[in-house]
């Protein structure tokens, strides 16, 4: 147990689904005989009160509104006091409340509920509530996976290049939905063994062992809590791996590409002066790690910049995905794509435009090169210089970073 | 309005006791008074039968003034009330018949 912040009050992690009725109630009873006593519930944690231990029978009431204050002291007055209550609400239609009352084990108060069917029948609500939302999970998941590989697998190449990149939520979704579906499935499995039960004219039995259902409940959550906590890490490394600085001109890069000066120094470019220099890491919830760098500078005919993005996939089929994708975002009908042969690397393609005569300020190269599970996409701006050239030094740099890794 | 099968004995008696408005409190009270005190009825079973009567248009609130709500038999309810009262007059008859069969079987 943790200590809590009122004074004789503490705190436990909730061992037993709600939606268990009498594994709860046998739980909460078996509590008061430690001598904690429920004061207020949240979603995982629960507030006892420390007492002196004693029997204490508690009830949970499922009801489809708030009790008002006239209906709440009649409960009282039958020697049901109202301890706490929790409402559930659905994604679809209305919601339910969970009412905990309790008394003494040994008063002679008549029980909660005195006709096992018409308690069946109060449970009706709740038991549809977890039909629909365990089937909405069930048709929702195959449909929404369906959707992410088509996406991935079949969707333009656009949208497959999104998937691969940027897809690292939809798998957080994912394990989100089955999780709670599997959670409905069973409170659905729970509540429809107990009215099955009670319309038979069973009472309910509310001293259960409730051990097995602690083992799945615990499960359960401990899996939610840890695909969560996983979830957070990655979003935090994410925005601790992610930076944007400035690149000084004699600054190495930890990956391949090829800089300004170097472009400048293949091509024979005179007289470049080198202004401002920026590059960022970016690592995603796929496991793909973006790294870029832009450099801009001055030669005699006016400003010329270099933009390189070089994309680490996890695994090597991805690049052939985001090479397509990268095409496919790029190519327009007066910026065409063409293929170069080469043996240096994979695959490698050159975009410029096709203007008859292209002016300076629309002048554009894109060099687009696939190795292994590298691919590079490097943009140069507003020079003439043939972008090609710069492609045997980029191989090697590819290649080298490609064993290495 | 649905369809009332055989109603539990709860539902019955508070559908009685309703012929004349009552509250919560009033109700339990009138129930165990109707019934010659057989019938304890506890407040769970007491609110979840006025929620799915009140649903089914069988009873209804008259009144509402915030803290207490009196309900009141509606048409449907009383109509209800009579098929089931009838069925249970049938069940009787048909007892008193059998009883006479297998007394003539005897003879």
């Amino acid at each position: 147990m943790v200590e809590g912040l009122e004074h004789g009050q503490t705190r436990e992690w909730i061992a037993v689904d709600i939606y268990d009725i009498e594994c709860f109630e046998s739980w909460l009873s078996d509590m008061a005989e430690k001598g904690c006593f429920l004061e207020e519930m949240g979603r995982h944690l629960a507030y006892f009160k420390k007492g002196t231990p004693r029997q204490i029978r508690y009830r949970i009431d499922v009801l489809s509104r708030k009790l008002t204050e006239d209906e709440l002291a009649l409960y009282d007055a039958c020697g049901w006091h109202c301890v706490t209550s929790q409402k559930e609400t659905y994604l679809v239609s209305t919601k339910v409340r969970l009412y905990i009352f309790e008394t003494d084990e040994n008063s002679t108060v008549p029980e909660l509920h005195t006709d096992p069917m018409d308690q069946a029948e109060s449970l009706r609500q709740l038991h549809q509530r977890c039909i629909i939302q365990t089937w909405l999970g069930i048709v929702f998941l195959p449909l929404y996976v369906g959707y992410i590989m088509y996406r991935m697998f079949f969707g333009d190449p656009t949208r497959r290049f999104d998937a691969i990149v940027n897809g690292g939520n939809y798998l957080f979704y994912i394990l989100m939905i089955l999780t709670a579906t599997i959670q409905e499935c069973i409170r659905w499995c729970s509540i429809r063994r107990l009215r099955r039960s009670l319309a038979m004219g069973d009472t309910m039995d509310h001293h259960t062992d409730y051990r097995r259902a602690r083992f799945r409940y615990r499960i359960i959550e401990s899996w939610r809590l840890i695909f969560t906590i996983f979830w957070v890490a990655v979003i935090i490394s994410m925005i601790v791996q992610s930076d944007v600085k400035n690149l000084l001109p004699e600054e190495q890069l930890d990956f391949p590409a090829v800089r300004l000066q170097e472009l400048a120094e293949l091509t024979d470019m005179q007289d470049l002066e080198l202004w401002e220099g920026e590059q960022s890491h970016e690592w995603t919830g796929t496991g793909v790690v973006k790294d870029h760098v832009y450099e801009s500078g001055f030669v005699e005919s006016g400003g010329i910049n270099l933009t390189t993005n070089c994309y680490h996939l996890p695994f090597a089929w991805e690049s052939e995905v985001v090479m397509e994708g990268l095409i496919a975002k790029k190519e327009t009908p007066s910026y065409r794509a063409t293929p170069i042969h080469t043996t240096m690397v994979d695959e490698a393609y050159i975009l410029e435009t096709v203007h008859a005569e292209p002016h300076r300020d629309t002048q554009c190269q894109t060099l687009l090169v696939r190795q292994d599970r590298y691919v590079i996409e490097v943009t140069y701006r507003h020079g003439s210089e043939d972008l090609v050239l710069i492609l045997p030094l980029l191989a090697e740099r590819m290649n080298t970073a490609a064993q290495l890794n | 309005m649905a369809t009332v099968g055989p109603m539990t004995e709860a539902m019955y008696y508070i559908l009685l006791t309703l012929m004349v408005p009552s509250h919560g409190y009033q109700l339990m009270s009138a129930v165990t008074q109707a019934s010659h005190g057989r019938v304890q009825m506890g407040p769970g079973t007491l609110y979840g039968v006025l929620t799915r009567l009140e649903t089914d248009e069988l009873i209804e609130i008259v009144n509402d003034d915030g803290r207490r709500k009196t309900y009141a038999i509606t048409e449907s309810g009383r109509a209800a009330l009579r098929m089931e009262t009838a069925r249970l007059h049938a069940m009787l008859d048909d007892q008193e018949q059998w009883k006479g069969e297998l007394k003539w079987l005897k003879d």
